[in-house]
């Protein structure tokens, strides 16, 4: 894994904050992209991301579905689940 | 002109006098007098209670609102006209909050029918209207508890062809929808029509809601142009239990009022998270362009 040594803000909601043991958590990580992110975080919280169903990323508060996007130091990060009913 | 000073002075003359909790004094109109104005006169139950509110009377019904809306408050509700888009978990529970609180007309649209499946969490199913219409529902439902309160039901379902006209003079349109995509096309005619779009949906013990204002992303920051937008979410593992909706929905309407009435502070370029499991409110801070 390549990358540089960034601080990344990372928030989840509802049952997902169960892996990371807060709503939002400060990520210093060596990573590039939002992919190696992800892979990280799989490998320090055992969160799968691509595991999850319906499931949507959200990068400084935009909707991120591509996984090579690169990310800076200071990114705000967001994994929240995906809901439709009424 | 003729009639108005006329109505004016019925219900100056038939106003009574009353105390309120607080113990201040106020002079208040009774339902029965406001209906008996109405027939009498051939004006609406609306406009009998909007002419009261003006002169400083207030109708008993929203005596209990006063304190904290103040009657230029009540007097904005009830020129309000409110289009509740979806007449479901969320839309139902919407509905009877908006007209207790005194919205003047709402706009109510569904096209569905209920089955066994909306009684675990739908104010307005009940076992005897299974098979029956949504809208037909809330309009009834509406008449009972305030009919001063005039509804425009609609059993539709929305499509790009016919939502600017079904949502046309309305001064703010609530998503109580259960599908994405339709979702973007309601927000794509309240911009159109330059007017606010309160969003909410609902999965499991989780909520979420935000405001968007004419000008705002909304739920454009989702998704990616060109991404394929699902049509469900997690909703369909979770199921929606009653107090899911009935938390959303409280939060969706009192953003109607501070839309209406311009007090307190909108979830607006925001994604509010509402996790009942936690007890805990989130936010996710949205993209502005």
């Amino acid at each position: 894994m390549g990358g540089r040594r960034l601080r990344i803000t990372l928030q989840t909601v509802s049952e997902f904050t169960h892996y990371f043991g807060s709503g939002e958590v400060a990520l210093e990580v060596t990573c590039s992209t939002v992919h190696e992110l992800l892979e990280h975080i799989k490998a320090r919280y055992q969160f799968d991301f691509a595991a999850q169903r319906y499931t949507m990323l959200f990068v400084n508060g935009r909707g991120c579905v591509d996984l090579s996007h690169t990310l800076k130091n200071g990114d705000h990060v967001a994994i929240v689940p995906i809901m439709a009913a009424g | 002109m003729e009639t108005k000073k006329s109505l004016l002075e019925r219900i100056n003359r038939l106003a009574e006098s009353g105390i309120a909790p607080s113990g201040k004094e106020f002079r208040g109109l009774s339902r029965s007098t406001v209906e008996t104005i109405s027939s009498a006169m051939g004006v609406s139950g609306r406009d009998v209670e909007i002419e009261a509110l003006e002169a400083g009377i207030i109708p008993l019904r929203y005596q209990r609102n006063i304190g904290s809306l103040g009657i230029e408050g009540q007097l904005k509700l009830r020129r309000a006209r409110v289009a509740v888009v979806g007449a479901g978990g969320l839309g139902g529970l919407l509905i009877e909050l908006l007209a207790r609180l005194g919205i003047g007309a709402l706009v109510v649209i569904d096209g569905e029918t209920f089955t066994e499946d909306n009684l675990n969490r739908q104010i307005l199913c009940t076992e005897a209207w299974i098979g029956r219409s949504k809208v037909d529902a809330a309009q009834q439902r509406v008449s009972l508890i305030n009919s001063a309160v005039e509804v425009e039901a609609h059993n539709v379902s929305i499509s790009r062809d016919n939502i600017d006209a079904l949502i046309k003079g309305c001064c703010l349109v609530i998503d109580a929808l259960d599908s994405i995509p339709v979702r973007l096309i309601l927000q794509e005619a309240a911009a159109r029509l330059t007017v606010p779009f309160v969003h909410g949906a609902i999965a499991g013990f989780v909520g979420e809601i935000m405001t968007v204002c004419p000008g705002d992303r909304g739920l454009a920051a989702f998704y990616e142009a060109g991404q394929h937008i699902p049509r469900a979410g997690i909703e369909v593992e979770l199921g929606t239990p009653s107090v899911t909706p009935a938390v959303t929905a409280a939060l969706q309407a009192m953003e109607a009022v501070k839309l209406i009435t311009g007090r307190g502070e909108l979830i607006r370029n925001k994604l509010l998270y509402l996790d009942l499991d936690g007890g805990r409110m989130s936010e996710i801070d949205l993209a502005r362009s």
